[in-house]
């Protein structure tokens, strides 16, 4: 097994979890819809997932960055 | 892309060899070109956005989109990378490079023939056409180039087998000892399967359609030709799955910074996809009468053990990045998911691939499921399933996997990068939309392979949306992976304009748990192909033979009921399957 190297973090991820998310995000208003009859506008909703999913990206982003400050 | 100074690449080492795996790619992206095109005008067509083509022409466009995308891009592309597979784990050239050119030119003369019986369809002046779809069972006809095309074809599809089991005798002669090399086992267990499996579209193709459609003989017995069309319908999905394998294994963990976590379990997989994937195909004949419920069963149990299989990939293959995260110095619980190289898109590519392929597990296990799939079956509940499987887990493996293999085999870097991510995360989006749209059509009974299911005015009272957003979202995802299609071309084509230069070698680590660590008798492939073809004789003789003794190998068809064993049926049985047997028996004797 070889030495472990410094971390490697990029914003590739941020990319793929910010996609990930809203799919997961578009997904849960199928399951809202098929297993409990709740009906969600999709137009706000999806805009309601931009906004969550963005945030916290945002926030991951930032801890990230003062974690790498620190170190 | 991290590469290693002083390593060759493919390219470098094997100048012919890399120059047959290119052009296996060229036919198998010119497919992906022309069968995406074919997509995206069927689903603006049925969800009636955009229709520029009469519905009349529906079958036609469907057929191409069908046979270019699951028949000629993913077997190009395996045979592509197979190629690469074996040359460079065994050390070793093909025997000979003429017979490998030779097979690669037969597959292209047959997918051009049967691509013409099919284009032949939309062009008035030609009176031929061949709108039989993929699954190319009777009674649905097609002209004789169809079926023609597909025995070429196959028969190249054969040859290189062949060509690769005579590289891995050469080397055995001179490693009598050693292990077969991982991707070398990898190929020459899929090649198994292979050759098992298209016993059933061979003798179908041969003995049947073709004859029919050239006029040999009057009438084919349509469940006959639907039973062996499936013996190999099923297995092709794995045929086209295990190379998407063979880069997850071998390919992957190396880009994740780590090494393959179990060489053994990895063996285990590819024999167990040996054993079990062929005596599985009616599970999609459920509905089908004239097949007993307990023939039904049993494929239904073995469909299930294929489970087993999947799950230990999804063990090994997360294990394995698991691994490379940590070695980038990820840490914590969840933590190193974080250190992946996710800009990479030969990884974030693969990644992506496999979660979709999850959820199409899910869904693929309410297909085979005997009392679920009579709700679903024929439903664009099944379009959206195997979008997620060979769409999504196979297509867009292969084209992360290109990423990374397209340095090693022209020596030049990919003209963008960040072309290359965009394209892959709006294939997973794109295909999140369809999907979803088309499992949840599914279940409200939306038929598939339809050019006029509106359902204008039909609204479900008791659930979100309606037929109209389903639609939009079927358009929109369709449409983006159109664009994500056309991205990835693009992005390959500018990439022959880049320089050639020095340095892309990478070599592919050793996994962390050797084939030492295995049973040298998961190497024993006489072993696992006896054991294969005994379990297909069991899963097969009994309904093939039933078939034939209800309605006549040329006959219309059978009763439909009852369904299951009657002691009639088991007479006629004795007739079809016993008497021969025991007659050849004696002549042996």
């Amino acid at each position: 097994m070889s030495d472990r190297r410094p971390p490697v973090r990029t914003r590739g991820g941020l990319l793929v979890a910010v996609v990930v998310g809203l799919v997961l995000w578009f997904e849960a208003r199928t399951v809202a819809g098929m297993f409990f009859g709740v009906t969600l506008p999709p137009v706000p909703y999806m805009l309601a997932g931009v906004v969550v999913v963005g945030a916290l990206a945002i926030l991951a982003d930032v801890t990230r960055t003062s974690h790498s400050a620190r170190s | 892309m991290a590469t290693e100074a002083g390593t060759p690449t493919f390219a470098n080492k094997y100048p012919e060899e890399a120059s047959i795996v290119r052009r296996a790619f060229l036919v198998a992206f010119i497919a992906l070109g022309v069968g995406a095109l074919a997509g995206v005008i069927q689903a603006l067509h049925r969800t009636n956005i955009l229709r520029i083509i009469p519905s009349a022409d529906y079958y036609t466009v469907l057929t191409l989109h069908g046979v270019l995308l699951v028949i000629v891009f993913t077997i190009f592309f395996l045979v592509g990378v197979f190629q690469w597979a074996i040359t460079r784990s065994l050390e070793r050239s093909p025997p000979n490079i003429t017979f490998t050119k030779a097979w690669l030119g037969l597959m292209s003369l047959g997918s051009v023939m049967t691509g013409a019986a099919i284009v032949s369809g939309v062009i008035s002046e030609v009176d031929a056409s061949a709108d039989v779809l993929f699954t190319f069972y009777a009674p649905l006809q097609a002209h004789p180039l169809f079926y023609a095309g597909l025995v070429v074809f196959i028969v190249g599809t054969w040859l290189a087998g062949v060509d690769w089991f005579r590289t891995w005798l050469g080397w055995r002669r001179e490693h009598p000892d050693e292990r077969i090399p991982l991707q070398a086992f990898m190929v020459l267990t899929t090649m198994i399967m292979w050759y098992i499996a298209t016993i059933g579209v061979a003798v179908s193709v041969l003995f049947f359609l073709l004859p029919w459609s050239l006029g040999f003989i009057d009438q084919v017995n349509p469940l006959l030709t639907r039973t062996l069309f499936w013996f190999f319908g099923h297995p092709v999905v794995y045929f086209w799955l295990l190379p998407a394998y063979l880069l997850w294994y071998t390919v992957m963990p190396k880009i994740a910074g780590g090494r393959l976590f179990s060489d053994p379990l990895a063996r285990v997989v590819f024999v167990l996809f040996v054993l079990l994937s062929t005596p599985v195909g009616i599970h999609h004949q459920y509905m089908d009468p004239g097949i007993a419920q307990g023939f039904k069963f049993i494929a239904m149990t073995n469909t299930m053990f294929l489970l087993l299989p999947s799950l230990l990939t999804a063990f090994t293959v997360v294990a394995s990045i698991e691994h490379g995260a940590r070695q980038r110095g990820g840490t914590g619980l969840l933590g190193w998911l974080r250190a992946l190289p996710w800009r990479d898109p030969a990884f974030t590519g693969m990644a992506l691939a496999g979660l979709m392929f999850a959820a199409g597990g899910f869904s693929g296990m309410v297909n085979a499921g005997m009392n679920i799939n009579y709700l679903v079956h024929n439903t664009l509940w099944v379009p959206g399933h195997f979008h997620l499987t060979v769409g999504t887990a196979v297509a867009l493996t292969f084209m992360a996997g290109t990423y990374w293999l397209w340095p090693q085999l022209t020596n030049r870097r990919l003209y963008s990068r960040p072309i290359a991510l965009a394209q892959v995360v709006l294939w997973f989006g794109g295909m999140a939309l369809m999907s979803n749209a088309m499992h949840v059509s599914g279940l409200f009974g939306i038929p598939r392979r339809t050019a006029e299911p509106q359902y204008q005015g039909f609204d479900f009272a008791t659930t979100f949306g309606g037929v109209s957003e389903l639609n939009i979202q079927l358009a929109l995802g369709g449409t983006l992976l159109f664009v994500s299609t056309l991205l990835f071309l693009s992005n390959l084509a500018l990439s022959l304009a880049q320089p050639t230069r020095s340095g892309l070698g990478q070599q592919l680590p050793a996994a962390l748990s050797g084939p030492e660590d295995s049973p040298r008798v998961l190497d024993n492939l006489a072993l696992w192909s006896g054991i294969a073809v005994v379990l297909v004789v069991l899963a097969y003789a009994l309904p093939l033979g039933s078939i034939i003794a209800d309605s006549g190998l040329l006959g219309p068809g059978g009763t439909a009921y009852p369904a299951v064993l009657t002691p009639d049926s088991l007479a006629g049985l004795q007739a079809v399957v016993a008497d021969p047997v025991v007659r050849a028996l004696e002549v042996v004797a």
